[in-house]
Formats: structure tokens, C-alpha cells, sequence
């Protein structure tokens, strides 16, 4: 069992937001979460990877209680998200977003000048590149992307930190049934056992990428296969 | 006893003009997200522009602070034209130094082509000081302090209660849910830089009747303690800004008696850091100040 | 080369060890308009060593470079919390505070039958260490250079580096580089400690160069050139630091007809370049074409 949430429940502002929840998801799956807008999806993802504390329950990933961890020693554990609206480095290209990005056993300074570890950083960066179709802006300003690389940019730079789990967040939102399947696809070639949950809206990706869904709904979890 | 009371007098004329400055820092932030760190050395220029006329045509002070303020509108409008309008990167730290840039010119510029002689103030309305047993106050000192307890205090109304108020009120709130709603936000923003300069303008001339003379190293410490004061009172809301700036006139005032200008200095100092570093540092509503949230940048629970 | 362009470079030296310092803290996100202070610190623990205690100028400079990085990581833990605006105020508070203290900073020693050390307002003269050793000012120059260089050369290995990227990923989004599991306190720590440490450096140089020195030099406005410095070469680069202050002083101080005017172009240079060219003269899309900045060496 890689993540197990057990009667997780949020409030916020005297409104009960998540009542109980509870679920679990094994190593390699892809776990669909619906729901309308409101419902606490976005809020479930803040609590998964600790931007906020629930009021009561328990998480656990690999067996171990989460849910007191701040962000960084979640991220080391591999537990990794991405944005409703994608986030970047704006300011820097696309390699630098990507190199700096990178996950692997460094150097104690991290240089990389005239290393052999340069040479690996550079295969595993391209291969990303080709595999979710960046090659062409690479040297291009994070914030001047449209939307189709800025997703690209968003996922890519998430799974260059060999994540076990990522929880996304409308990945796909803007974008057309092609172009989403595109981002989907790639996330399982470039890794093929990260396990996943997804929020979306688009209930037909959900149908073709998810091994299972669920709704949530007045604070409550609901499964629908 | 007497003393005391003087002291009292004087840190609260002083805290008058902290409040009133910084009520300008407040309305600038408010409306543009810009600490216009500029604000003070524009009005010193835009008073000593207006003291010309009582220098050269002997026009009283009432004049010469109208002068000041209609001059200070104008500088107002020019910097909001530099500091918001032409400069494309409005981020904090661009937008911080496009002010201390600004500063630095007009500084220059005043300290270069005006003469020392232009530092020496018109008076206000040849109103000396008016003594109540020992206890000495001075004309301009009072109606400093009616004036910071007059405006501050009609501000929640205007805000709250006129339609102008409604609207600077909610620019400051959400620009974009303003801008929806009608709000003539441009137009608003140029009318908040104005007033913002003019009102700091009235303050400083107020001032420099007082003291007799308004040299250019004055803005500097001004500035810089109601800007902190700006900073401080962000999280709490401009309500605070009387009671707080009146606060910080009387400790400057109480230790600069106690143990002399360094003392005054020093301690004034430390209570702004520490006032900015615990109040800040764990405000839950810091981003309004630009700056992510606490728990937004240690990804910790609110 | 004649002395006065040696004295000129050497306070050029000096200059740019304090706007790299301020450079650092910008990359990391930082505005700091106080980085004077550990200048300030630099140069009167550097010139007691020397004067009061005989010590030899590089080690002096180092220990004295050792202290500050002490005060300046702890600073930056004290104040991680603040950002933009409040960070800026909050270091020009502690600045002006630490000019306080020098101003109230006495310590004395009579050495062969003179006073020596900080007197207060009155400031701290007769730092002679490199007079003593028999160095001219072209000898001094040279081995303040060779610091400067150094230094130089170590940013420019860390900035082509993943660190001087996750630096710079931290500067432009702190929430997301915590994210990506930078470690943003930790960081903000070294280079709060580092920034310190650079502008030390360059503080004791410049007391044995100017061998006078007292409060009233660390004001305000140096920390605000620091940082106006930095703007003006560039942020793409630690060479843009240099290249800020090349211009003032070395430009604008230098040419005699504008000299009277040298403050009032420098500000209007700097508004004009925050218009016009808002990262400054090298910025991040030159550095990369420059080759300044980690790229590919094989385009895919």
C-alpha cells in the first residue's frame, strides 16, 4: 500500500469541507478524483502534500504517518504535485527549470562543470524533452510558454524529482482531448510506475488513464469503479 | 511634571505627522502595491517649490502651502506616470528601486539648484508658541494634531460611507473584482498618487513652519520611520495608523528626554525592527503586502 | 598608471566586493538595502586587528570575514519570514542601528605613545598597516584585485552550477522551490552568511586604502549604490555588479564636467535603465548568450 488516508476531515470557516475521508492507493496506480467545483478536491491535494492541516485524521505513505511533515520532507519522500495553474520559475529558461529540477545523488557543491555527471543530467534532460515534445523551446523563458509546453514544463519538472506518488491538479485543464492524452502518455512513458491521482473534470481521461475514480461529494467519498 | 507633559505635547505632534505620511505610504500600497519611498523627498521639493512664492512675492502661509499642495499633485502625478505607468517590471524589489532611484534625483535636484536660503520656511501665520504655565505649544503643532485626528478619524466614513471611498476602498481590496464592477481604476490610481503626495506635502509644510526651515535630510527620517510605521500597521489596517504613529512620536519623544538623540535614535530603531520582524514575519495576512503568506512560502498549515 | 588610477581602482575593488554582496541577496530574492553594515563591520574589525594587534592584513580580513558571516547566517534566520518591502526596511533598520553602535564605539590603545582605534563619531584614523609593510598603491591594488578575482571566480562556478540555479529558483518563486525540496531556510542562511562575508572583505581593503575611516561613511546611500549597483550591470551575472560600479565610479566620478552632476545622472540613468531595460545592462537573456549561465552544450 503506498498511501492510506484514513477519516481525514477539513473546516473551513465553519463550512465542513471533508467529512472522514478515507482511501487508499497502491504502488503504480492511477486514482481518479471528480467532483464539482467546491467540493474540497483542491483542498484534499493541499492536505496529501502539505500545504494545510487537516482538523483530524490520519495519512500514511509507505507505512509512514505524514500528515505532521511540512512540504520538503514530503517532497523527499517523493510525494509531489503540481498546480491548477501551472507554476514555474518564470524567469528562467526551460533548462534551467528543468536542470535545476533534477533529482540525483549530487556532488556535495552540485557543480556540474566538466563532470561526468553532466553528461548523464543532459541524457535524462533531453529524453525528457523529446518524450513530452519541449526540444524546440527549451531554451525559451518558462514564462513566455503557451499553454500546451507550460503544462509539459510543469509535469516534466515534477517527474525529473523521481517522484513515487503525484497528486495533479486539473493537468489538463485548457486543453483539448489530443493534447491532454499527449501530457498523460508522456507521464507514462517518461514513468511508468509513478503512481498518480488525478483531479479533472474531463471524465473521459479519467475513464482511459484511471484504474479507479472516485466522486467526492458533501465532504464524502463516493466510489465509482 | 512639566516635562512629562511637554513631552507628551511634542511626540504627539510628532506622531501626527508620522500618521499623516504614512497614511500616504498606506494609501499608495493600498492602491498600487508600491512603497513610493520617493514620497517624502517629492513633497520637501514640491514645498520648497511653493516657499519660493512667499520668498520672492511675501504670500503667507496659507498660500504657500496651497502652492505646495497643488505642486505636490502635480510631482504626484509625474512620479505615478515613472513609477507605475513606464515601468513594465512592477514586482517588489523593480519597483523598490525604481522609488529609492527617484528619491536620490529629486534629493539631488533640490539639494543642487536650491539655495541654502530656500531652506528657510515661511512661518505659520506669524502664530508663535502659546505657553500654559510652563507647558510650551506651538501653533502648527496643534493644528498638526488636529489635522491627523480630523482626517484619520473622518477616514472610516469616507471609506465606508461615500462613493469615492467605496471605490479606492475596494481598488485597494481587489483591483480586478473593481475594475469589473465600474471602477475607473487608472484615473483613481493618478487621484490616489495626488492626494498621497499632497497630503504629505501639508504635513511637511506644517512642518517647516514650525521649525523655521525644511532642509532636504529631512525627508529621510521621516520617511523612513513612517514607512516602517506603514509597514507595521499593514496587517492591523489603517485604523491603526493614528494610535501607532501618536505611539511612536511619544517613545521618540520620552527617550530623546530620558537619554539624548542616541537613546532616541536606538531605541526607536529596535522597537521598529522587532515590531517588524515578529508582527511580519508571522502576520497571516503578510501577503498583502506582496509578499506569499507565511504558510504559502513554509508550506505549513494556517 | 598613475596613483590616483590605482587609489581608483582599488576603491572600485572595494565597491564591487559590497554590490556582489547585495547581487547575492537579490538572486536569492532578497532586497537588502543594509548590506553597508557588514562593510561597516568588516572595516573596523580588519583595521583593529592590524592597528591595535599587529596582525597581518589577510588574516585579519579573513577573520574579520568569519565574524560577519556569523552575524550576517544568524541575521538571516532572525529575518527568513520577511520578504520584499519588510526585508528591505527591516536590514536598513539594522544598518542604521549598527552605525549607531559605531558611532558609540570606543576602544583605545596607546601604540608607541599614540592613541589608536574607533573613537566614537570621531572615527578610527591612522589605519597605516600597508604604509608599514613599504607597499605603494599599485603593490596594494594588485593583491585586492587578486581577491576580487577570486572571489569572482567562485561565483562564477557556483552561479554555472545546480546551486547557483536553485538560488536563482528561489529568488524568482520561494513556494515553489520549497516544492521542489530546496531547502529555501537553509539556504537563505548561507547566503545571508556568504553576502556578509564578501561585503567583509571589501570593507577592510577599504580602510587600509582610505586609512581613515568612521560612521557617518556607512550610511544609507552605500547601501543603496550596493544594490543600485547590481541593477544597473545587471542581474544576469556577478559581472553586472562590477559592471554598475565601473560606471559610477569609474565613469561618472572620473570624467571632471560631470562629477558635480555624477549623483543626479546616476539616479536618472537608473530610472531610465528600470524603464528601458528592466533586469539591467546584463541581464539573464545576455548572460545566457554570454555563455554566463548553464546551458546545454548540445542543443536537442
Amino acid at each position: 500500500m503506498l498511501l492510506e488516508v484514513k477519516d481525514i476531515s477539513l473546516t473551513f470557516g465553519g463550512h465542513q469541507v471533508l467529512a472522514g475521508l478515507s482511501f487508499a492507493l497502491d504502488e503504480g496506480a492511477c486514482l481518479g478524483l471528480r467532483g464539482a467545483n467546491g467540493a474540497g478536491k483542491s483542498s484534499l491535494l493541499h492536505i496529501l502534500s502539505g500545504f494545510i492541516q487537516p482538523q483530524s485524521g490520519r495519512i500514511f505513505f509507505r507505512g509512514q504517518s505524514i500528515e505532521h511533515l511540512p512540504l520538503e520532507a514530503r517532497q523527499e519522500l517523493g510525494l509531489l504535485r503540481s498546480f491548477q495553474q501551472a507554476r514555474h520559475f518564470r524567469q528562467l529558461t526551460v533548462w534551467e527549470n528543468l536542470l535545476g529540477s533534477l533529482r540525483m545523488a549530487d556532488a556535495p557543491w552540485q557543480l556540474i562543470w566538466h563532470t561526468a555527471a553532466r553528461r548523464h543530467m543532459e541524457r535524462v534532460l533531453r529524453e525528457g524533452l523529446e518524450i513530452f515534445g519541449l526540444q524546440h523551446v527549451h531554451q525559451t523563458r518558462a514564462g513566455d510558454l503557451p499553454l500546451l509546453e507550460s503544462r509539459c514544463l510543469e509535469i516534466l519538472r515534477i517527474l525529473l524529482q523521481d517522484p513515487q506518488l503525484l497528486l495533479l491538479d486539473e493537468p489538463c485543464a485548457g486543453l483539448n482531448q489530443s493534447h491532454a492524452s499527449h501530457i498523460l502518455d508522456a507521464i507514462r512513458t517518461f514513468r511508468p510506475r509513478v503512481a498518480m491521482v488525478i483531479v479533472e473534470h474531463q471524465v473521459s481521461l479519467l475513464h482511459v488513464y484511471c484504474d479507479r475514480q472516485l466522486l467526492l461529494e458533501g465532504g464524502q467519498l463516493h466510489s465509482l469503479g | 511634571m512639566n516635562s512629562i507633559l511637554q513631552n507628551f505635547a511634542d511626540g504627539l505632534a510628532l506622531g501626527s505627522i508620522y500618521a499623516l505620511i504614512g497614511f500616504s505610504f498606506f494609501l499608495l500600497y493600498g492602491t498600487h502595491r508600491i512603497m513610493n519611498l520617493a514620497l517624502g523627498s517629492l513633497a520637501l521639493a514640491a514645498c520648497l517649490m511653493g516657499n519660493i512664492l512667499h520668498q520672492s512675492v511675501g504670500l503667507n502661509f496659507a498660500a504657500v502651502t496651497l502652492a505646495s499642495m497643488l505642486v505636490a499633485g502635480v510631482v504626484g502625478y509625474l512620479s505615478f506616470f515613472v513609477l507605475y505607468q513606464l515601468l513594465p517590471d512592477r514586482t517588489g524589489a523593480a519597483s523598490l528601486v525604481a522609488c529609492f532611484s527617484l528619491w536620490m534625483l529629486i534629493e539631488e535636484m533640490v539639494t543642487h539648484y536650491f539655495s541654502a536660503n530656500a531652506y528657510r520656511y515661511v512661518s505659520f501665520f506669524g502664530l508663535g508658541e502659546y505657553r500654559i504655565g510652563t507647558l510650551s505649544l506651538q501653533a502648527a503643532d496643534l493644528t498638526l494634531i488636529a489635522l491627523a485626528i480630523l482626517l484619520l478619524g473622518l477616514l472610516p466614513w469616507f471609506l465606508h460611507r461615500s462613493t469615492l471611498g467605496l471605490a479606492v476602498y475596494g481598488l485597494t481590496d481587489d483591483p480586478a473584482a473593481a475594475a469589473w464592477v465600474g471602477v475607473p481604476i487608472r484615473r483613481l490610481r493618478q487621484q490616489c498618487f495626488m492626494v498621497a503626495t499632497a497630503l504629505a506635502a501639508l504635513a511637511l509644510s506644517l512642518q517647516g513652519a514650525k521649525l523655521g526651515q525644511l532642509p532636504p535630510m529631512m525627508a529621510m527620517g521621516l520617511t523612513l520611520k513612517a514607512l516602517v510605521l506603514t509597514a507595521v500597521c499593514q496587517p492591523l489596517g489603517y485604523r491603526y495608523l493614528l494610535p501607532c504613529g501618536l505611539g511612536l512620536g511619544l517613545i521618540e519623544c520620552f527617550a530623546l528626554w530620558y537619554g539624548g538623540a542616541t537613546m532616541r535614535d536606538a531605541s526607536v530603531l529596535i522597537l521598529l525592527l522587532l515590531l517588524l520582524i515578529t508582527w511580519q514575519g508571522r502576520s497571516k495576512i503578510a501577503w498583502r503586502l506582496g509578499v506569499p503568506s507565511d504558510s504559502q512560502r513554509r508550506g505549513r498549515s494556517e | 598608471m598613475n596613483e590616483a588610477a590605482w587609489s581608483l581602482g582599488v576603491t572600485i575593488a572595494c565597491m564591487s566586493f559590497l554590490a556582489m554582496s547585495a547581487y547575492l541577496l537579490l538572486l536569492a530574492g532578497k532586497l537588502s538595502f543594509g548590506q553597508q553594515m557588514y562593510f561597516g563591520i568588516g572595516a573596523y574589525a580588519t583595521a583593529m586587528l592590524t592597528s591595535l594587534w599587529g596582525w597581518n592584513l589577510w588574516v585579519a580580513s579573513l577573520v574579520a570575514a568569519a565574524i560577519n558571516a556569523l552575524i550576517g547566517g544568524s541575521l538571516a534566520r532572525l529575518l527568513r519570514d520577511l520578504y520584499g518591502a519588510p526585508f528591505a526596511v527591516a536590514s536598513l533598520l539594522l544598518a542604521e542601528l549598527c552605525r549607531l553602535g559605531f558611532s558609540q564605539f570606543e576602544f583605545t590603545r596607546t601604540i608607541h605613545g599614540e592613541l589608536l582605534g574607533p573613537q566614537g563619531l570621531n572615527g578610527f584614523g591612522q589605519i597605516r598597516w600597508v604604509l608599514e609593510q613599504g607597499w605603494n598603491i599599485r603593490d596594494y591594488a594588485l593583491v585586492v584585485f587578486g581577491f576580487l578575482v577570486s572571489v569572482l571566480a567562485i561565483f562564477y562556478l557556483i552561479e554555472n552550477s545546480r546551486t547557483g540555479l536553485r538560488l536563482r529558483m528561489l529568488g524568482v518563486d520561494p513556494m515553489l522551490a520549497r516544492c521542489q525540496g530546496i531547502r529555501v531556510d537553509h539556504y537563505q542562511v548561507a547566503v545571508g552568511a556568504v553576502a556578509a562575508c564578501v561585503a567583509s572583505l571589501g570593507g577592510g581593503f577599504y580602510a587600509h586604502s582610505m586609512t581613515y575611516i568612521e560612521p557617518a561613511l556607512f550610511d544609507l546611500m552605500m547601501g543603496v549604490h550596493a544594490v543600485l549597483y547590481a541593477y544597473i550591470g545587471g542581474l544576469g551575472s556577478v559581472l553586472g555588479a562590477l559592471l554598475g560600479v565601473a560606471f559610477d565610479i569609474g565613469i561618472l566620478a572620473f570624467i571632471d564636467t560631470i562629477r558635480q552632476h555624477r549623483m543626479t545622472l546616476f539616479a536618472m540613468v537608473m530610472l531610465i535603465l528600470l524603464i528601458v531595460r528592466p533586469r539591467g545592462i546584463l541581464d539573464e537573456s545576455l548572460a545566457r548568450r554570454l555563455r554566463l549561465l548553464p546551458r546545454s552544450r548540445h542543443a536537442p
